[in-house]
């Protein structure tokens, strides 16, 4: 008949509000191929922030595997985005300091290099080598927060200063003042000859 | 020791010493060029920098990718959709909700305000039906009752002076009854009821509907 419109309404108030009913379940089989491939190119990176600017090996896995689980749940966004690795490191920055890691214990700076793998061959040379990378991972770890986190994402995370500026909301002017303060600090902790 | 810095205008390349340092641009750029030919303080600055700088690279460079932490992963994610945290679950009910309420909202209008506005007390014919009859659909057989025990009681069914339109809830729709008929109605809509005055049936775009009725 065409006579009377049928609610249909109904059908479609769902989908408008962009409600999804799971995470994984929920993603089509491209939506779960991007995620696989950001997870396997980016997890290293991802860790390798959390680790050296906020904590331990087991914390930041922790964190990555639940900013990926967060991702999952908003993959439109993901999907959407042009720099999928900004949007990863905003959610892991975000959950390190929106107290994601204070739900568990904070291990002391030693225990965090102590769960550093790195090498494990006891060849002298190896052995120095090692103890020259701890010990500028423990200049790292006792610089403020505001100059570590611009450290490492420049130099653990590979992000351009114009990145870092955009990721962390601050002027380029300021993230290269920064990185400039943070290198000072660090060579007046380490004196000179600290990278041979 | 890090020499004492001179504020021979250090500060006005700050930004391209750390760049180059870092490794942002091969070359210096000629401003800081031109400081450093000046400035030895930022010039020994500049080599035991990118050393320090490429130690750190080093140092903190990301480890390998673990299987153990794609596997887990993926695990949790498997178990995120699995198991729907209670915050999930309200945000998958309150559209529910929501939806029920404005599906409540649409239905209840469309049930009842059509019925009111097609049909008047100018529906004079009793049309006979059976109890079945779809709801907005009357059988033919229905109509032609209609159409004929209308006639019968109008006396007069003017065709010709239908209704431009009648399509529903329209813009078009036109009840009017022209000036010259005075007294007439239009004919708004069918309904059929059964014995007991319950309301089996409403139709508006079935025949007649539209025309005019001149009582006799």
């Amino acid at each position: 008949m065409g006579e009377y419109s049928p609610p249909f309404g109904v059908f479609w108030i769902g989908k408008a509000m962009g409600v999804r009913s799971g995470v994984r379940s929920a993603l089509t089989a491209g939506e779960r191929d991007l995620l696989d491939r950001l997870m396997r190119e980016l997890t290293p990176r991802l860790v390798a922030y959390v680790r050296r600017a906020y904590g331990s090996t087991p914390d930041a896995e922790d964190i990555v595997a639940e900013t990926f689980c967060r991702a999952a749940g908003n993959i439109a966004a993901l999907r959407t985005s042009t720099r999928r690795d900004l949007y990863l490191l905003t959610t892991v920055r975000n959950l390190c300091r929106d107290g994601f890691r204070r739900q568990r214990p904070t291990p002391t700076p030693d225990e965090r290099l102590e769960q550093v793998p790195h090498g494990g061959d006891d060849a002298p040379a190896q052995a120095a080598d090692e103890e020259r990378r701890r010990a500028l991972r423990a200049a790292v770890a006792e610089l403020p927060e505001s100059l570590r986190e611009i450290v490492v994402l420049r130099l653990a995370s590979g992000l351009k200063f114009e990145e870092i500026a955009e990721l962390l909301h601050i002027p380029l002017g300021t993230a290269l003042s920064r990185m400039h303060a943070a290198i000072q600090r660090l060579r007046e902790m380490l004196g000179p000859g600290h990278g041979s | 020791m890090v020499p004492e810095r001179q504020n021979n205008g250090c500060e006005a390349v700050q930004g391209d010493l750390v760049r180059l340092v870092c490794g942002d641009v091969a070359e210096p750029s000629a401003a800081l060029a031109a400081h450093l030919q000046a400035c030895p303080t930022c010039c020994a600055a500049v080599a035991e920098s990118r050393e320090l700088v490429d130690a750190l690279q080093d140092a903190l460079a990301p480890g390998p990718l673990s299987d153990r932490l794609v596997a887990d992963i993926q695990a949790r994610l498997a178990t995120r959709a699995a198991t729907r945290s209670p915050v999930r679950v309200i945000a998958l009910l309150v559209p529910c909700a929501v939806a029920a309420c404005l599906a409540l909202a649409l239905l209840i209008p469309w049930r009842l305000v059509p019925i009111s506005e097609t049909t008047g007390t100018e529906s004079v014919a009793v049309a006979t039906a059976s109890a079945d009859e779809p709801w907005d659909s009357p059988s033919q057989s229905s109509v032609d009752a209609f159409v004929k025990d209308l006639e019968k009681a109008a006396g007069a069914l003017e065709k010709q002076r239908a209704a431009n339109s009648v399509l529903p809830w329209g813009p078009e729709d036109d009840w009017d009854v022209p000036t010259d008929h005075k007294g007439a109605s239009r004919i708004r809509g069918l309904e059929i009821h059964d014995e007991t005055g319950f309301r089996i049936c409403a139709a508006r775009s079935v025949r007649a509907v539209g025309d005019l009725v001149c009582r006799g």
